[in-house]
């Protein structure tokens, strides 16, 4: 092993990691995806008259497992991706249950809620993403 | 008297198809078998033989899975292995910056 050896050694390992990272760069789509769907179904649901948003509450879940399918597709999980993955879920589980919670009981069909509620539910997905597309920019 | 840093080389990761399958690795947390196999751009019996390798030493871990009725195989790097890529790849460093070189210049 020369100088020479080690410097292609390094440049090879740079190029490959730079096309994995680049793979899984996935995960800052479907937090785009499941902070959109969350943004609409949200705001629809808070919005419809009982018992029609039963129709949105549907479509909501519907997208979360077509995310949840694109997911299991994807041939890479990024380096984070389990942390980012639960921390996003969870936050926002306790955010959707806390502006449905309080929504229907306090607010219900009043827009000065439901718009920045679920405004609030999309940032666990946003910061997720973001990670994301941080980690996929710098070296392992 | 200074060691060269090639001393420090692991000599599972030092094989050139084995060091690639650990640098791909090593930027993920796991990566299908068949993404890895066009990444590395070797033969599914060549990876299978390196995986093995990696795997009889501890440095890559195999989960089988599937989605429908397409069965995978996901490839991860264990701490171990990632471990000893860190301190391969640090070695490789050393050897590229000229560090602790001996008297005679090396090999």
């Amino acid at each position: 092993m020369d100088r020479e050896q080690a410097l292609r050694d390094l440049s090879a390992a740079d190029e490959i990691a730079g096309r994995v990272r680049r793979r899984g760069t996935w995960y800052a789509g479907f937090c785009a995806g499941a902070a959109a769907a969350s943004l609409a179904g949200v705001f629809a649901i808070g919005m419809s008259p009982d018992p029609w948003w039963t129709v949105p509450a549907s479509a909501l879940i519907a997208a979360f497992v077509a995310l949840a399918v694109y997911g299991a597709r994807q041939p890479v999980s990024p380096r984070g991706f389990a942390a980012w993955h639960t921390g996003s879920m969870a936050a926002w589980g306790v955010l959707y249950a806390a502006a449905l919670g309080i929504g229907m009981a306090v607010f219900p069909g009043e827009i000065s809620w439901w718009m920045p509620a679920a405004a609030a539910t999309t940032l666990p997905f946003l910061a997720a993403g973001a990670a994301a597309l941080r980690a996929a920019r710098r070296p392992a | 008297m200074t060691r060269h840093p090639r001393a420090r080389l692991d000599d599972v990761i030092h094989a050139p198809v084995r060091f690639s399958i650990v640098a791909a690795l090593a930027s993920a947390r796991e990566a299908d078998f068949r993404f890895v196999r066009d990444t590395v751009e070797v033969s599914d019996s060549a990876l299978s033989k390196q995986v093995s390798t990696l795997e009889k030493a501890g440095y890559v871990k195999v989960r089988k899975s599937s989605v429908g009725r397409r069965p995978r195989t996901f490839l991860a790097l264990t701490a171990e292995g990632r471990t000893a890529f860190e301190r391969h790849v640090a070695a490789l460093r050393d050897i590229a910056e000229g560090r602790a070189v001996p008297a005679s210049g090396g090999e």
